[in-house]
């Protein structure tokens, strides 16, 4: 026999899946709500059983811990919905991180160590697990994995009828799902929207590329095996991280000189040009070829040092901070832009098969650096890439360009077929990790690791000291 | 200018006057606050740890394997003075994210660092060798930055030891008139 409460209630369930189905664009303040409410209880409940399957919670070092929060909470601040959002690290060294419904991001303690000196990179895991609870994706699963059993039983539970063995069966199937990741278009849209997320609260949105590109550089045997069987291809994730980077920095705006001294060339003339430290001195000489072949003189050890590996090197640019030099060098079929150290070893090729690359330019923080790109039917556009990472941002809107200048302001391009001619486009605004109120460090000596040494006669013997693993 | 530059530039003036102050403070070395806030002079038994140390940072270790002295400035604090600075520090340390076996040893007491008022605490933790460590530090706030002077031993070695940082808190001067 069905009383007229249950009939009451019956009407409100209806309601609700009415409001489910129709993905609720319209529903109204007090429906919302109930969907909130559910979609919070079975998170919370989800989020225990995760914790528990996943080594318990891990906390890490203060001063660590600072560091995560003052990244995290700069997400949360630009995220839209309004919901509890907690991050908790779990104790495990998979590397790999969750989101549960109801505002609940989860790390794990390899994750942090794999990405503790990158807060790019970081802001990218978090975007993205904020990224699913923003866009309900974990919610939308549960509903299509267990169907309107589920949502009327849940419905009722929130109309007073149901048992707590309603949240646990749905959080259960939650946490198997959230391990498994939220399927294909669920990734790929959080990755979106977590990239934005990150470049909204300051940080690079080149970070989502050097998280992938970290994850691709793994052995595959240190990543948990679902990370492979339930993520799209990282390759290709990389690909749309990197393929979005243009639409973060601004539209091309003319811009002109102050004045005539404001016109000096960025990259000085090579025999003026002596490092910032004040080591290494540039000079150019023509070969046999009369082909203008760029050296590096050490003034210390006073004496020429190839770093070019003997082919022809042009437009020397030096890092801001000293620590390395880019050239465009001819690589036997094209000229190619390197970066090599002050031990002249290589440290990263920009390299394009069927075109020439010239002018590098750093920003002024040294992260990035520009070039020009010519492919074989003259058409030069502007390339920015990246010191530490293979992404690069190209600029097929600046045709016929070439870097001129990179300030505070903004990257400075000329137009080629006009000497003055320039135009500005700005890099997206990213702000480091500055903890409001910091706290201070406690700091222990490092164990001592030179060798104990013991002199038995003749002989010498090397003791190694014994170091415990912290 | 970067870290690298000014610890070089405190390490130069401290070893300078080593040489020229060795009438006035005896085996001891001047060492100034890259940052030009303060300036101490350093025991003889404290070696000052460049590799350790930064813009914001100043390390020295002393003679046996824990002894340890810094000076570390943090910055702009919110605190509204050195106690409250302390408080919210030990509530931090206090944490499941500090210390393990973090015990505060007594209560906050005020104490004056060449004028300034500062809140100084004395804790006990165990370090990650293993080793129960005692530390004194020493809470100011110049001009709403936050400053801590800490000494830090093993705790047996402690108490025969911490009159190396009253040593140095008798001739710390505050540069700024702030």
């Amino acid at each position: 026999m069905v009383s007229n409460r249950n009939l009451g209630r019956f009407g409100e369930l209806i309601a609700i899946i009415v409001v489910f189905l129709a993905v609720s664009a319209s529903a109204s303040a007090a429906e919302m709500a109930a969907l909130d409410q559910f979609e919070k209880s079975i998170g919370e409940s989800a989020a225990e059983e995760l914790i528990k399957r996943n080594g318990g919670e891990y906390y890490p070092p203060l001063q660590q811990q600072l560091w995560l929060d003052e990244i995290f909470n700069r997400l949360r601040n630009v995220v839209k919905r309004d919901l509890p959002y907690s991050l908790t690290v779990l104790n495990t060294q998979d590397i790999n991180a969750f989101a549960l419904p109801g505002g609940y991001v989860f790390l794990t303690r390899g994750m942090l160590r794999f990405l503790s000196d990158d807060q790019h990179a970081m802001a990218a895991v978090l975007g993205h697990e904020l990224a699913h609870i923003e866009e309900k994706h974990g919610l939308q699963a549960v509903l299509r994995q267990m169907g309107l059993t589920v949502l009327m039983e849940v419905s009722l539970l929130w109309f007073d009828a149901a048992t707590s063995e309603d949240i646990r069966l749905a959080s259960t199937a939650l946490v198997e799902m959230a391990q498994a990741g939220w399927g294909r278009e669920a990734e790929f849209a959080a990755d979106r929207i977590g990239q934005q997320l990150a470049a909204e609260a300051g940080f690079d949105p080149a970070g989502a590329v050097f998280l992938q590109e970290r994850l691709l550089g793994l052995d595959q045997s240190d990543l948990p095996m679902m990370l492979f069987r339930t993520h799209p291809d990282t390759i290709q994730r990389r690909r749309r991280c990197e393929q979005a980077l243009r639409q973060y920095w601004s539209e091309p705006k003319s811009w002109q000189p102050v004045d005539n001294s404001s016109l000096g060339s960025a990259n000085p003339a090579p025999h003026l040009s002596v490092d910032p430290l004040g080591r290494f001195r540039l000079e150019s000489r023509p070969d046999l070829n009369g082909e203008e072949l760029l050296q590096v003189f050490d003034e210390q050890n006073q004496h020429m040092v190839n770093w070019f590996e003997d082919q022809p090197a042009r437009q020397p640019a030096w890092s801001p901070d000293g620590r390395e030099l880019a050239a465009a060098v001819w690589s036997g079929s094209s000229w190619d832009i390197w970066i090599v150290d002050r031990m002249g070893r290589k440290q990263r090729v920009f390299a394009y098969e069927d075109a020439d690359l010239a002018y590098p330019m750093w920003s002024p923080d040294g992260r990035m650096i520009a070039f020009q790109r010519t492919d074989g039917n003259g058409s030069a556009v502007v390339v920015v890439g990246y010191r530490h990472s293979g992404a690069r941002v190209e600029f097929s809107d600046l045709e016929q360009a070439r870097p001129w200048n990179w300030s505070d302001w903004g990257l400075i391009v000329q137009k080629v077929d006009s000497e003055d001619e320039f135009l500005i486009v700005e890099p997206p605004p990213t702000a480091e990790v500055t903890i409001r109120n910091p706290v201070p460090q406690i700091l222990e000596r490092k164990p001592r690791i030179a060798p104990e040494v013991i002199k038995e006669s003749d002989t010498i013997i090397l003791r190694r000291p014994n170091i415990l693993q912290p | 200018m970067n870290r690298a530059f000014w610890t070089s530039i405190t390490l130069v003036v401290m070893l300078a006057t080593i040489s020229c102050s060795a009438a006035t403070q005896q085996n001891a070395s001047l060492a100034f606050d890259p940052g030009g806030a303060f300036e101490f002079w350093v025991p003889a038994d404290l070696v000052f740890q460049r590799n350790e140390s930064s813009d914001d940072l100043l390390v020295f270790y002393g003679n046996d394997e824990v002894e340890l002295f810094y000076v570390e400035r943090l910055g702009l604090v919110l605190d509204k003075d050195s106690h409250q600075f302390a408080e919210r520090t030990l509530e931090q340390f206090a944490s499941p994210h500090g210390p393990r076996q973090f015990a505060v040893e007594g209560s906050l007491q005020e104490i004056e660092v060449d004028g300034r008022k500062g809140t100084l605490v004395d804790y006990t933790f165990r370090s990650s060798q293993q080793v129960d460590v005692q530390e004194r530090r020493i809470f100011v706030i110049v001009g709403q930055m936050g400053y801590t002077i800490t000494y830090s031993n093993q705790k047996e070695r402690f108490p025969e030891r911490i009159g190396v940082l009253k040593e140095i808190l008798a001739d710390w001067r505050w540069l700024n008139g702030e």
